[in-house]
């Protein structure tokens, strides 16, 4: 499920970064099949569901608060969300990237005889898939949102 | 349900009213030792129909009534304002109507010109009548009082027996019901009124239907002795420097005639306010006092005896009782009042308080907004109401004047801090700091949380008007219990 979901947004941050994140390699065993790796994806996908989970049950029933019921302050709680997830996705691709990670996955495949995977994921890919990860958890949260609302006695109405 | 007749005579007597109908507006009950609730039956005797103290009173009393009618009062509800009932099918109008009284001297009035024998020379009757009456008094009009002369009520008052009204009153008089007559001593309507009308009750025309009933009726009474002065003015022929004589000289006939009432209550201030000079009329408009407050309790406190008891129109005794307060203060909290009365009236006081200055001050920012006026369907269209735009917002404002005008008043009552101060909205009583709630809330923000949380928990089966009013009779109970240990 989480393959599809950010597969929609995978043209923000390219093919190369995609295919390190759902897992795949081009990197062949012994038998000559591909060799997968984690998916990543379930992960950034869980927590930023996680993430949506937690500020949504904060906002609706801890909050949950008169003053802060209008529009604004679900926007505000949305917003919460999204960078949090985008530093979260930016955040651990950077590192995987500057710590070699993701080219040892491409290097593999450029040894492959193909040099054209390798360094092909740059910083500012990193960034586009955190904002991927911003799109995905602002979603969540407004499905989400959509589900608990109705048990806040004084948010029941945000956002609408 | 048994039925209370409270009789206001005078002035005083409206004011009273008007203090017994705040206080059960906020939810203090008139009701008997086992807690079964009195329906309260409104009488004025006043010869000054148009004084405003009697117009604010009978209309205070009627939206009131509306009110009471509109709202659901089975034993689901929680709901404690408006719950005693008044009752205005009796007598519609309150007042009981004194005939010829408009553009008509004294002396008019009782005949003078026609007290001459055959020669056209004044009679014996002319002679006694003119001991008993000054010049001024035969001379004086009577559509707004009695100006301070009781010796002229006590004449004219005799009329209110002959009325439809009282008929009716007596007819509708049940086996179990009661009367309290409320009347100052120290003015001409209360102080004539009041001995008049116990001899009327308990010497009442036995071919009147209803007769045995109220001839042994318990009846409890409450005598304000002065409690405010008037500023001196040539014209009037009102004069406070004769308050306290008047008061000696009309206890002093209590004392020795008045033995009809069960209970009698004395009520009085020595520290008063001037008021302006008014002889009656539309101008006739004393400020609140907390005086007819602590008289209005003096009701409560007469439905709840239960040892009293008349036989052939005599009571087996007569009790007496005062007000006093814990401490002499010129500002009046509820820290200075005695615990009984605290019990009483401190919680729904505080509780009315604070629903009429909610919707005087934030109802209109929430309508529409927070969710339990969206989800009740509490719209613009109900505060467009006659319900809510005619009865309850004229009943707020009366209610927060009634509450301004005793803080302004000497001694003043001034246990709330009225100011509007949406910024600290629970530094409403004063000399009580608000417990801490763990909320994300404050203010009138963490008044609408209380609403959002128990509009789930009302009946939204009964009508939008009992709704709004038991709505906020369980959110503003639970609010003073957690701000204010209430």
């Amino acid at each position: 499920m989480f393959n599809t979901i950010y597969g929609w947004f995978s043209s923000l941050y390219g093919v190369d970064l995609d295919d390190y994140l759902i897992g795949f390699t081009r990197m062949v065993n012994a038998e000559g099949d591909p060799v997968w790796e984690a998916n990543h994806y379930v992960m950034f996908g869980f927590i930023a569901l996680g993430i949506a989970l937690f500020i949504a049950v904060v906002y609706y029933y801890i909050i949950n608060s008169a003053h802060f019921n209008k529009i604004w302050s679900w926007l505000t709680m949305l917003l919460i969300t999204g960078l949090v997830n985008l530093f979260i996705g930016a955040g651990v691709i950077i590192s995987r990237l500057n710590s070699g990670e993701i080219d040892r996955c491409l290097d593999e495949i450029a040894q492959d005889g193909n040099e054209l995977y390798l360094n092909s994921v740059k910083t500012a890919d990193c960034w586009m898939f955190g904002l991927a990860n911003l799109f995905v958890s602002v979603a969540f949260f407004i499905i989400i949102s959509l589900i608990i609302k109705w048990g806040s006695s004084s948010c029941k109405r945000s956002p609408f | 349900m048994a039925k209370l007749y409270v009789i206001g005579i005078g002035g005083t007597g409206s004011r009273v009213l008007k203090s017994l109908t705040m206080l059960m507006a906020a939810g203090v009950r008139v009701e008997d030792d086992k807690q079964r609730s009195y329906e309260i039956i409104p009488v004025i005797i006043d010869p000054d129909h148009a004084a405003a103290d009697l117009t604010r009173t009978v209309k205070l009393m009627k939206d009131y009534s509306k009110v009471y009618n509109t709202l659901d009062h089975n034993s689901s509800n929680q709901n404690k304002f408006f719950g005693t009932k008044i009752n205005m099918e009796i007598i519609p109008e309150v007042r009981l109507p004194l005939e010829n009284t408009l553009d008509v001297d004294f002396k008019d009035y009782i005949g003078l010109p026609y007290m001459r024998d055959i020669d056209n020379l004044p009679n014996a009757n002319f002679a006694l009548v003119s001991t008993l009456f000054s010049q001024k008094n035969l001379d004086a009009k009577m559509e707004v009082g009695f100006k301070g002369n009781p010796n002229i009520g006590s004449v004219v008052l005799n009329q209110f027996a002959l009325t439809k009204q009282w008929t009716d009153l007596v007819a509708s008089f049940g086996q179990d019901d009661r009367i309290f007559v409320i009347s100052s001593i120290f003015g001409g309507t209360g102080a004539s009124g009041f001995p008049l009308l116990l001899k009327k009750i308990r010497s009442v025309d036995e071919k009147l239907p209803g007769c045995k009933n109220i001839k042994d009726s318990i009846i409890g009474a409450i005598t304000v002795l002065p409690y405010f002065d008037v500023k001196p003015a040539e014209d009037s022929e009102i004069d406070s420097s004769t308050f306290m004589s008047k008061t000696k000289a009309a206890l002093s006939y209590y004392d020795r005639n008045m033995t009809e009432a069960n209970m009698i209550y004395y009520i009085g201030d020595k520290q008063k306010k001037q008021y302006e000079n008014s002889e009656g009329g539309a101008t006739q408009q004393n400020r609140a006092h907390f005086i007819e407050l602590a008289s209005a309790l003096a009701i409560v406190d007469f439905a709840r005896q239960s040892d009293l008891e008349t036989t052939e129109g005599k009571p087996s005794k007569v009790q007496y009782k005062e007000f006093g307060i814990r401490d002499e203060v010129d500002e009046i909290l509820f820290g200075n009042l005695d615990n009984y009365t605290n019990l009483n009236i401190k919680k729904p006081l505080v509780m009315f308080t604070m629903f009429c200055k909610y919707m005087k001050e934030q109802l209109a920012d929430s309508v529409g907004k927070q969710p339990w006026s969206k989800d009740l369907k509490f719209d613009t269209n109900f505060v467009r109401s006659h319900f809510y735009g005619a009865l309850l917002k004229d009943i707020e404002t009366a209610y927060i004047q009634w509450l301004e005008e005793m803080a302004d008043n000497s001694r003043a009552f001034t246990p709330f801090d009225l100011r509007e101060k949406k910024n600290d909205v629970f530094a409403l009583i004063k000399g009580v700091v608000p417990a801490k709630v763990f909320s994300f809330s404050s203010n009138y923000a963490l008044f609408d949380d209380y609403l959002n949380k128990k509009q789930g928990k009302i009946n939204h089966g009964s009508s939008k008007e009992n709704m709004f009013v038991e709505l906020f009779y369980t959110a503003i109970n639970d609010l003073v219990k957690d701000k204010f240990r209430l």
